[in-house]
């Protein structure tokens, strides 16, 4: 477990001062309206804020704001690949790296990678491979950098949105744009785009249906690139899960397809061709 | 002219029937898709169906591909092989230097046995190749010299002045004269330009096309003249 040794731990019979602090709300009410006004059982997801090419030494850049949560990806290449062990050189590779700042969640975490920007990362790798059309870089590396700067909520799905966006913006080509959404089940009712104490906050009297669930969507193609779930759910909140989801999904796509368009102006006003 | 249309990847553009598909588009299903953001161009080339693409106005990155010229920057020199950096695909410049490999047998189309490589590159030459494979896992971008047009463009003499391969403009007088020089010509073959060097930055030699290798004479002086 990678530790901090920069760190000074104090005498050996300290304890840390979070031990002791009380608990926040721990259980959330699942039938009432939701701390920030959104509704339940409906697809109500979070207004999106994003900006293409706000990184400058970057290919292609995209910062995006969901109420709260804020993260911003940065994609490099074609470069050549660095590696040479890979059997296939017809198509390219993509890199996927997912990093949490250490000030972005309640608990400070550490710059080292853990287990879960891992996980992370080997996901959005998953759902952004099938959307790039990667036999057109032969031998080529592309990298994608996601930042999390502030967590508050379904990061993995926005985490897929601004990546899909910062590689649109860089002029690689994709067969579609990739748009997340998460959902989380309560019992019987389900909120869309959960904030961090929606996700995080477990219902103590425990129901039939507790979970979560994520999907990747390419709405163009109508396909799923990207599913992650956890908890207990039947088949049937499962299913109905998904397609909300992917509800959530077309609400997006005009917002991402504005900002897309806008980039795309910004960085050539002229109308006539080239 | 009518506005250009906007287009985000995984556009429904057209059906097949309608157009043929360029660059930036792909075909699924019997319609053609938008693969890039950019700004979508209609063409009619004289067929019966217009060519649809994508186009976005920064430069599109090129990947060095089978067939193509490139100029290249040689690093290191071995008995069998030189490696190079891949600078410049035909004339659009790579934002991320690439790696290749002239080897021995494919510098020169004759006597191939005999070639030495030291006499050939040296560390520092500029060179023109044409990329002949894009090599297995191991090996890098394969690319051969072994053309006329192709070979050393600019290279760095003992004396420290650069020297022409390859040049019809006479050599020897820029070489002994005593005034300095900051810039110089290289003729290209291949495009049949003349090639305006930055001779004091190693870096930054291209520094643009300047004439039609037609209207220079074999006469140094008059052009030293001119540049510099």
């Amino acid at each position: 477990m990678p530790t901090d040794t920069k760190r000074v731990r104090g005498p050996e019979v300290s304890q840390s001062p979070s031990l002791f602090s009380c608990d926040p709300a721990a259980v959330l009410p699942s039938k009432g309206p939701r701390a920030d006004g959104r509704r339940r059982d409906q697809v109500d997801v979070r207004p999106v804020f994003v900006r293409c090419g706000l990184v400058s030494q970057a290919k292609g850049s995209a910062y995006l704001e969901a109420g709260n949560t804020k993260l911003m990806c940065c994609v490099y290449g074609p470069r050549e690949t660095d590696r040479k062990d890979e059997t296939n050189m017809k198509c390219g590779r993509l890199t996927t790296d997912m990093r949490f700042a250490p000030f972005s969640c309640l608990e400070r975490g550490s710059w080292i990678q853990g287990s879960q920007d891992k996980d992370f990362s080997l996901m959005l790798h998953e759902s952004l491979q099938p959307a790039i059309c990667l036999h057109k870089y032969p031998r080529s590396q592309i990298e994608v950098n996601v930042m999390v700067l502030e967590n508050s909520g379904s990061v993995l799905a926005h985490a897929v949105t601004c990546a899909s966006l910062a590689l649109a913006d860089a002029g690689i080509e994709m067969y579609d744009l990739v748009l997340g959404c998460s959902m989380r089940q309560d019992g019987t009712s389900y909120v869309v785009d959960p904030s961090y104490m929606e996700e995080n906050c477990w219902n103590s009297v425990s129901c039939e249906n507790q979970g979560g669930l994520t999907v990747a969507f390419l709405p163009s193609l109508n396909q799923i690139s990207g599913l992650q779930s956890d908890g207990e759910m039947t088949e049937e909140t499962l299913t109905a899960g998904v397609r909300t989801c992917i509800e959530g999904c077309y609400k997006l796509y005009p917002v991402i397809q504005h900002a897309l368009t806008k980039a795309v102006r910004k960085a050539a006003p002229s109308q006539s061709e080239s | 002219m009518s506005p250009m249309k906007l287009c985000v990847p995984g556009d429904k553009l057209c059906s097949a029937e309608d157009c043929i598909p360029g660059t930036g588009v792909y075909l699924r299903h019997g319609y053609i898709y938008s693969s890039l953001a950019g700004y979508v161009l209609r063409k009619n080339e004289g067929e019966e169906l217009p060519v649809i693409s994508v186009v976005r106005e920064t430069e599109t990155q090129l990947l060095p591909d089978v067939g193509a010229i490139v100029t290249c920057k040689v690093t290191s020199i071995n008995p069998r092989f030189a490696k190079v950096h891949i600078l410049y695909v035909g004339s659009t410049p790579l934002k991320d230097r690439f790696r290749g490999t002239i080897r021995k047998e494919d510098v020169r189309a004759t006597e191939k046995d005999k070639v030495e490589t030291y006499k050939s590159f040296r560390p520092g030459d500029i060179v023109l190749a044409k990329v002949i494979s894009l090599g297995d896992v191991q090996s890098n971008y394969l690319l051969t010299t072994a053309e006329n047009e192709l070979g050393v463009v600019v290279a760095h003499s003992e004396a420290g002045k650069y020297q022409m391969h390859n040049m019809a403009i006479g050599l020897e007088a820029l070489e002994n004269s005593s005034t300095v020089l900051h810039r110089i010509l290289a003729p290209c073959w291949t495009t049949r330009w003349c090639y305006l060097m930055d001779y004091l930055s190693t870096e930054k030699h291209l520094l643009g096309l300047l004439l039609p290798l037609e209207d220079c004479d074999n006469t140094c002086e008059k052009h030293v003249s001119v540049f510099f």
